[in-house]
């Protein structure tokens, strides 16, 4: 009986990560397997920073480079979940430029997003749109490395541990710079009108 | 409100398509098939399971429908059954070899238009709505010039007939609110997607850098490569491979038949190049005809079918004008339960001397 592991990937409760991991070692055709598992949690990730219709390459290309580079991972070091948004933060750096101009447009109107192509638009409760311009402005301010560990929380639903092992940062620094980001946005949502 | 689900609010998107994993894994599947190919570029130019892609041509993404077009709802197990078979799929590729060699060979621009399903969605309201994406390439054979893709994303429509009476008796509404149970939104929260009946604007990119006019198997290729490509079939196929390492036997073949169609559809190759890529295909074992087929604008042609991903899973199907011997239509489909992955209509192509026309796609 598959279940949720509570963040947005489907647990089949019959494999974890790593016996999955050794499962590909042995059979690389089971890579397809790591895909339907994470492909969501991937999309999700990239189509929140980029758009979507970036996603629907950029996904593919993530899971691609994962399964060329297989051999570099190392169970010992974490789960799949974090390897493979670790390897999206790296693609996603590719277009900081995109993603900066979506934020700037997030900013500047709560209104139709144009930048998403056939997606139109998605637009959030009543209460949280109006301080949508102001959080995308902060994310807009932010750096990269603060931008990278706030989103591979919020988006991946990656714990600090994880975000580390994403990264290749040691735990001491994903929580300074997590305070940082937090910060900030917290201070851009509680601005007095 | 605490910020991190207020940030997941701000950018929390729908899931994607089962159509985009659906390609994400063919992609996935192609390079687990051919090893380490070289390194691919990001940006994919065509639908059709063409694996198109170039340096420099952002993100003209024509990468899936949602689901069966409407126009082939009336087929759920498939593409039509073949009529009778007159011609073998290698012959109809050597008819359009023939035909193909008796077109004008150059011009300033090799133009292509096409038409393809991007998105899929139910509606809600007991019907389903399609978007589809009307694309332009203007292919510049002089070294050093510019090419330039026009690109528009159309608004969203009822998916069929059917859909299309369902819609009327709704009111007509020109936007569809949707709102996704998507496990990423925190609850009470939910992502809502707007659909709109609106096109998107007119997108026009430029590139020609370094004389790159497009990609053949996964690397750029310049007017120069272009040019120097063999009008031998054997070679042309070699030409290929030298591009694909790894690859060999029947996953070759498979490369070969998809890189095929980018030669023929997608690049300012001249007719005697054209003529020996369909001779190169026609000798592909594997190569299937299902006879005569009509297209989504109901043009007749001969269609043909292969493997497009190493199994009998994964089809792809071209109908080919037998007067020009240029395709009037591509697809990938699962023959298992007909549901098309992507699909292109060819609407124009052929040289032009003409200026290219960035107005509209």
């Amino acid at each position: 009986m598959a279940h949720h592991d509570g963040r947005g990937a489907v647990n089949t409760g019959r494999e974890t990560d790593a016996s999955l991991a050794a499962a590909v070692r042995e059979d690389p055709d089971r890579f397809t397997d790591v895909y339907d598992r994470y492909f969501d949690v991937v999309h999700g990730y990239i189509a929140g920073r980029l758009d979507t219709q970036a996603a629907d390459d950029l996904a593919a290309e993530t899971f691609t480079l994962a399964f060329l580079h297989r051999d570099r991972f190392d169970p010992a070091l974490g789960a799949l979940r974090p390897w493979l948004l670790g390897i999206a933060t790296n693609i996603i750096a590719r277009h900081r430029r995109a993603e900066a101009r979506r934020y700037r447009a997030l900013a500047r109107s709560a209104g139709p997003d144009v930048q998403d192509g056939h997606e139109s638009r998605v637009v959030a409760s009543v209460a949280a749109k109006d301080l949508q311009p102001r959080l995308a402005g902060a994310l807009a301010a932010l750096s990269a490395k603060e931008r990278d560990v706030v989103l591979l929380m919020a988006l991946g639903e990656l714990s600090h541990e994880e975000i580390g092992q994403a990264l290749g940062i040691p735990y001491g620094t994903v929580g300074s710079r997590l305070n940082r980001a937090r910060g900030k946005l917290r201070a851009a949502l509680e601005e007095e009108d | 409100m605490d910020e991190l689900h207020a940030l997941k609010d701000l950018l929390a998107r729908p899931a994607a398509a089962q159509a985009v994993k659906d390609e994400g894994r063919h992609r996935l599947r192609n390079t687990m098939l051919r090893g380490p190919a070289p390194k691919r570029r990001r940006t994919r130019l065509f639908a059709g399971g063409l694996t198109v892609t170039a340096a420099g041509l952002a993100t003209v993404v024509a990468l899936v429908g949602g689901g069966s077009p409407a126009e082939r709802e009336a087929a759920p197990n498939g593409p039509p059954l073949p009529a009778p078979v007159l011609m073998s799929g290698s012959e109809v590729l050597t008819n359009a070899a023939t035909a193909v060699g008796r077109q004008p060979s150059e011009g300033a621009y090799w133009r292509i238009s096409s038409t393809g399903v991007v998105a899929r969605s139910a509606t809600g309201r007991g019907y389903d709505v399609v978007q589809k994406m009307k694309q332009t390439f203007w292919l510049s054979t002089s070294p050093g010039g510019k090419s330039w893709t026009v690109s528009q994303y159309l608004g969203f429509v009822p998916a069929t007939e059917a859909d299309a009476a369902k819609w009327r008796a709704d009111g007509s509404p020109e936007s569809w609110r949707l709102e996704h149970k998507d496990p990423r939104c925190p609850k009470g929260r939910c992502a809502v997607q707007i659909l709109s009946t609106k096109p998107q604007p007119v997108v026009t990119r430029a590139f020609g850098g370094k004389g790159v006019v497009g990609e053949l198997a996964g690397l750029p290729i310049t007017i120069a490569q272009v040019r120097a490509l063999p009008t031998d079939p054997a070679k042309l196929k070699a030409a290929i491979a030298r591009r694909l390492p790894g690859a060999k036997g029947r996953f070759l073949d498979m490369l070969a038949f998809e890189n095929g169609m980018q030669l023929i559809m997608n690049l300012p190759v001249s007719s005697g190049v054209r003529a020996a890529t369909y001779r190169m295909m026609a000798a592909l074992p594997g190569v299937r005809s299902l006879g005569e087929a009509t297209d989504q604008l109901g043009r007749k042609g001969h269609a043909v079918t292969m493997g497009a991903d190493g199994s009998k899973k994964v089809l792809h199907r071209v109908i080919i004008d037998p007067s020009t011997g240029l395709p009037l239509a591509t697809e990938m489909f699962t023959p298992a339960d007909g549901t098309v992955l992507n699909d292109t209509t060819v609407t124009a192509a052929g040289w032009t001397d003409d200026r290219p026309d960035l107005s509209r796609p």
